[in-house]
């Protein structure tokens, strides 16, 4: 009987305990889509930005008692100046009578401004606390975090929404750079501070986000276009789709050549004095259009026509790798590559040596790259 | 616990004509004197209008004097004048009676002139009062210390019919009755083999039920077979009316919300569980009975599932298992990734859950019990109203009400949307007092939400886990074949396998006879019938 009145003791328990601990009511809280992060004018202090969907609205105010108005905004933009994220949060808690809820956060956005200064100290907390969503995207913006924050996206109701499945986009994914808070913060701590963001740029109802950021040591220095982007994607065998424009045969116009897929093979050719790597990536996809008029004629685009086409695209893909390897060894002198990761992994004897100095040497590696594209397919009709 | 009622019972003991084991009627003889007998009878059955006493003479000069006894509406009037009054009086005018009184005539009478089936002597009035009580009829011979026993029993019945908690589409659709007889009968009928056993006790100091278990001698273990006796015969208790009176006194854990026996209303559910070595109790006046021991898989089965072919009745069990999940936990989940787990959660769903619980005025907690309890109450009003009746409450309740509280915005859609689904996946179960335990735990589980979210639903879940694991049903673990896993038994679990493939029968009533089917015949007959079919 005893058993069963602890039973009984901790049913009672229950009931009167309803709702003691961190429960909030789902319409309590502020779904936070995208934080922006501008600077400001007091020294230390930051501006942040939370940009938060209106359920009411977005739903087309029907449910509970009465309908919203019709032309409200459906995202509002919360703004406040604070020293930490943590520190904004209580700011606005004097403002604002419901709950910050950061688990449904979409993008970071974060100024040029701010990054130049530094990464440290603004990024720590959502490396720090659990609350915040580590599958969020991160970005740095060309310009103000703001304007960004009030781009109004003609086809989605959502901001969060629209920039989020802006990144979810396969077909372009060479382009820009597929990362989330938790690979940005690993790549972040793993390799001293350095790696590569996804760059956005606004422009009044749309952004833009290919290209990248480079940041070396927490600190961001300068930018990579499109296409340098995409050569060190495809260094580091990341790209999965996306198109190579190339020069057809015979100078008849234009190829185009739609990627399936990639496998790239880094192997170290030489260790001293200075460390030669040799790169292969091999590269199989479909061509989308030729300059070539659609013919039942076979010779027309024959095997040796394809052969020859291969021969083109890979040489357009390398020298899109080769951009990309240069920009990083001459002008921002910061690995990227991962190949600080390749000889630690495969010659760890090796990276003891070059650790200290990886930065001077790494400028001087020689990369010996070799591409291979594969054809699959050459539409219906040849 | 049975021992404090027993205590009860015991302690407030009436002062009843019947003791339990009947001795002291037994003791009882009857006299020689028949005026005499008819007086102490009618002792016992005094202020008894039903009982009807017909006095007659037999022989020339009426030398013989005789007397009937029985209750009117109990007995087939039929049998009593054609079987026992006409040859009695009518034919034995028609030759000399050549017998004095005495052991001689009664013979006659009994092997000679009675024309009813079943006819028994008895000497003592503990066998005259509960025959008389039964439904037989009882001659008295003056003179002698003896009288006949005649089963005329026959009264106002309800026929076989289709059994209402348990149709099925495909399979017989014959129920059992509230008549013990005819329910041995339907058993018996599936099961022409001579190890078939019915023991008949009696149960009920007020009500004396024919309580009969079944089982297959060489099939059912003996040991589950003596337990369940032995659990029989301790029940003393003073009314039994319905076999739930007995499955409540038998259980092993009362406080369990899990039916330790399963109810069916089916003869075929009940012939095929006595073939996989179970014991059927079957209870007189109710179309109930009862299978021991049971497992917490047999309950999400219905006999349709080895009449269909095994691809759909695999996936259809599925599906009954996730309705089962759902029944006792889509409201607590409700409320647990809502107030304290939106990130779990797609945004497009928390937003519309958001922007349809603005403006309702209760806790996401207090507006799911608010609506569990609406929909119990619906439920109940519904069972209980006549037919035509009870489906203008499910449309007032569940349409009217509903569609007018989400207008008013007291409840928001999404928990309508939450308890229908709740309550349909718990219709879905097919035993309906498994699906109403479900139900009960729904409110245990809601309270864990409210208080710790998914953890308070997984500490739930634990304790249920360890509750189904420990609990045992006549020896045999509840959770079985999950318990002491054999992979063997694996076939007839979550998925159905083909008919072929389940050659041993389930474990866990330990049969001794394990094999249903003796060899994969199904497979050579199949495939030579192919051939020739080819050729």
């Amino acid at each position: 009987m005893k058993k069963y009145g602890k039973i009984l003791t901790i049913l009672t328990f229950l009931l009167v305990l309803v709702g003691c601990w961190d429960m909030v009511e789902i319409d309590r809280r502020l779904f936070v889509g995208i934080v922006g992060i501008d600077v400001s004018d007091e020294p230390n202090k930051y501006t942040f930005h939370f940009s938060i969907p209106i359920a009411r609205e977005i739903m087309g105010g029907e449910g509970g008692g009465g309908g919203g108005g019709v032309g409200g905004e459906s995202v509002s933009q919360i703004t406040t100046e604070a020293y930490s994220l943590i520190d904004a949060a209580r700011n606005l808690a004097l403002r604002i009578n419901r709950d910050m809820y950061f688990e449904h956060m979409r993008i970071v956005v974060i100024s040029e401004e701010v990054a130049k200064k530094g990464l440290k100290d603004v990024l720590n907390p959502f490396a720090r606390q659990t609350e915040f969503n580590r599958r969020s995207r991160i970005a740095i913006c060309d310009g103000k975090a703001e304007k960004v924050m009030q781009v109004k996206p003609w086809a989605e109701k959502l901001k969060a929404e629209y920039m989020e499945s802006l990144y979810a986009s396969r077909v372009m994914s060479g382009k820009f750079i597929q990362m989330d808070l938790g690979d940005f913060f690993h790549n972040l701590y793993t390799q001293n501070g350095s790696t590569l963001v996804s760059k956005i740029t606004p422009n009044g109802t749309e952004v833009n986000i290919g290209g990248a950021g480079v940041i070396k040591n927490f600190k961001f220095i300068g930018w990579l276009n499109e296409e340098e982007t995409q050569g060190i994607n495809f260094f580091l065998g990341k790209v999965r789709g996306g198109e190579i424009v190339a020069e057809d045969i015979g100078g008849t116009g234009t190829v185009t050549f739609t990627i399936l897929g990639e496998k790239a093979q880094l192997s170290l050719k030489t260790a001293e004095p200075i460390p030669e790597f040799d790169f292969k990536a091999y590269v199989t996809g479909d061509i989308a259009s030729t300059s070539h008029a659609v013919t039942y004629d076979h010779d027309k685009l024959g095997t040796k026509y394809i052969e020859e086409l291969e021969k083109v695209i890979s040489e357009e893909i390398k020298a899109q790798i080769l951009k990309g390897i240069k920009r990083l060894q001459e002008d921002y002198r910061v690995d990227l590559l991962k190949l600080n990761e390749h000889l630690k992994k495969y010659r760890p004897d090796l990276w003891k040596i070059y650790e200290e100095d990886w930065e001077d040497i790494f400028p001087q590696v020689s990369i010996e790259v070799d591409v291979k594209t594969s054809i699959k397919n050459v539409g219906i009709l040849r | 616990m049975t021992n404090i009622f027993s205590k009860l019972y015991n302690n407030k003991k009436e002062e009843l004509f019947f003791e339990r084991d009947m001795s002291p009627d037994k003791s009882r003889k009857l006299k020689t004197n028949i005026g005499e007998n008819l007086r102490i009878v009618n002792e016992y059955l005094s202020d008894c209008d039903d009982v009807i006493t017909r006095n007659f003479y037999m022989g020339q000069g009426g030398k013989h004097q005789m007397s009937l006894m029985f209750i009117d509406g109990m007995v087939q009037m039929q049998t009593v004048q054609d079987d026992i009054l006409k040859p009695l009086m009518l034919f034995t005018r028609q030759f000399p009676l050549e017998y004095n009184v005495g052991e001689k005539f009664f013979n006659m009478v009994k092997e000679g002139l009675l024309t009813a089936g079943d006819v028994k002597e008895i000497d003592n009035f503990g066998e005259v009062i509960l025959g008389i009580l039964s439904g037989d009829t009882i001659l008295f011979i003056d003179k002698m210390e003896k009288a006949l026993i005649i089963s005329t029993r026959g009264w106002e019945k309800r026929g076989v019919q289709e059994p209402s908690t348990e149709a099925v589409i495909r399979g017989p659709r014959d129920g059992f009755t509230e008549t013990y007889r005819t329910n041995v009968a339907l058993v018996r009928r599936r099961l022409k083999d001579p190890n078939l056993k019915v023991k008949t006790i009696k149960l009920g100091r007020h009500t004396r039920t024919d309580v009969g278990i079944m089982y297959i001698k060489g099939v059912a273990k003996p040991s589950i077979v003596d337990e369940v006796l032995k659990r029989l015969n301790t029940v003393d208790i003073s009314t039994v009316l319905e076999s739930g009176y007995i499955e409540q006194m038998i259980e092993g854990d009362w406080l369990s919300p899990f039916p330790q026996l399963r109810r069916t209303e089916r003869p075929d559910v009940v012939a095929a569980s006595l073939i996989e070595g179970n014991v059927a109790i079957l209870c007189d006046n109710t179309p109930f009975a009862l299978i021991a021991p049971t497992t917490f898989l047999s309950l999400f089965q219905s006999p349709e599932d080895y009449y269909e072919r095994w691809y759909i009745v695999s996936m259809i069990r599925i599906l009954r298992f996730i309705a089962g999940f759902f029944a006792f936990t889509f409201p607590a989940l409700y409320i647990a990734m809502t107030t304290f787990h939106p990130g779990m959660l797609p945004t497009d769903l928390v937003l519309s859950i958001a922007a349809a619980r603005e403006g309702v005025p209760f806790s996401a907690v207090v507006e799911s019990l608010i609506m569990v309890i609406a929909l119990e109450v619906l439920r109940e009003a519904g069972v209980r109203l006549p037919g035509p009746i009870g489906q203008t409450i499910g449309i007032v309740g569940g349409l009217v009400v509903g569609e007018a509280a989400v207008r008013a915005g007291i409840v928001s859609p999404i928990m309508v949307i939450v308890v229908a689904v709740n309550a349909i996946s718990s219709f879905a179960i097919p035993n309906y007092s498994v699906a109403i335990g479900f139900r009960l735990l729904t409110f245990i589980l809601m309270a864990l939400a409210g208080v710790a979210g998914l953890y308070g639903i997984m500490l739930g879940l634990l304790g249920l886990t360890i509750h189904l694991v420990t609990l045992k049903s006549f020896g045999a673990h509840y959770l079985s074949p999950f318990v002491s896993f054999r992979f063997s038994e694996s076939k007839d679990t979550l998925i159905r396998g083909p008919m072929p493939s389940m050659e041993i029968r389930p474990g866990y009533t330990r049969p001794q006879d394990l094999d249903r089917i003796n060899d994969r015949r199904h497979d050579t007959i199949d495939k030579a019938g192919d051939e020739s079919a080819d050729q």
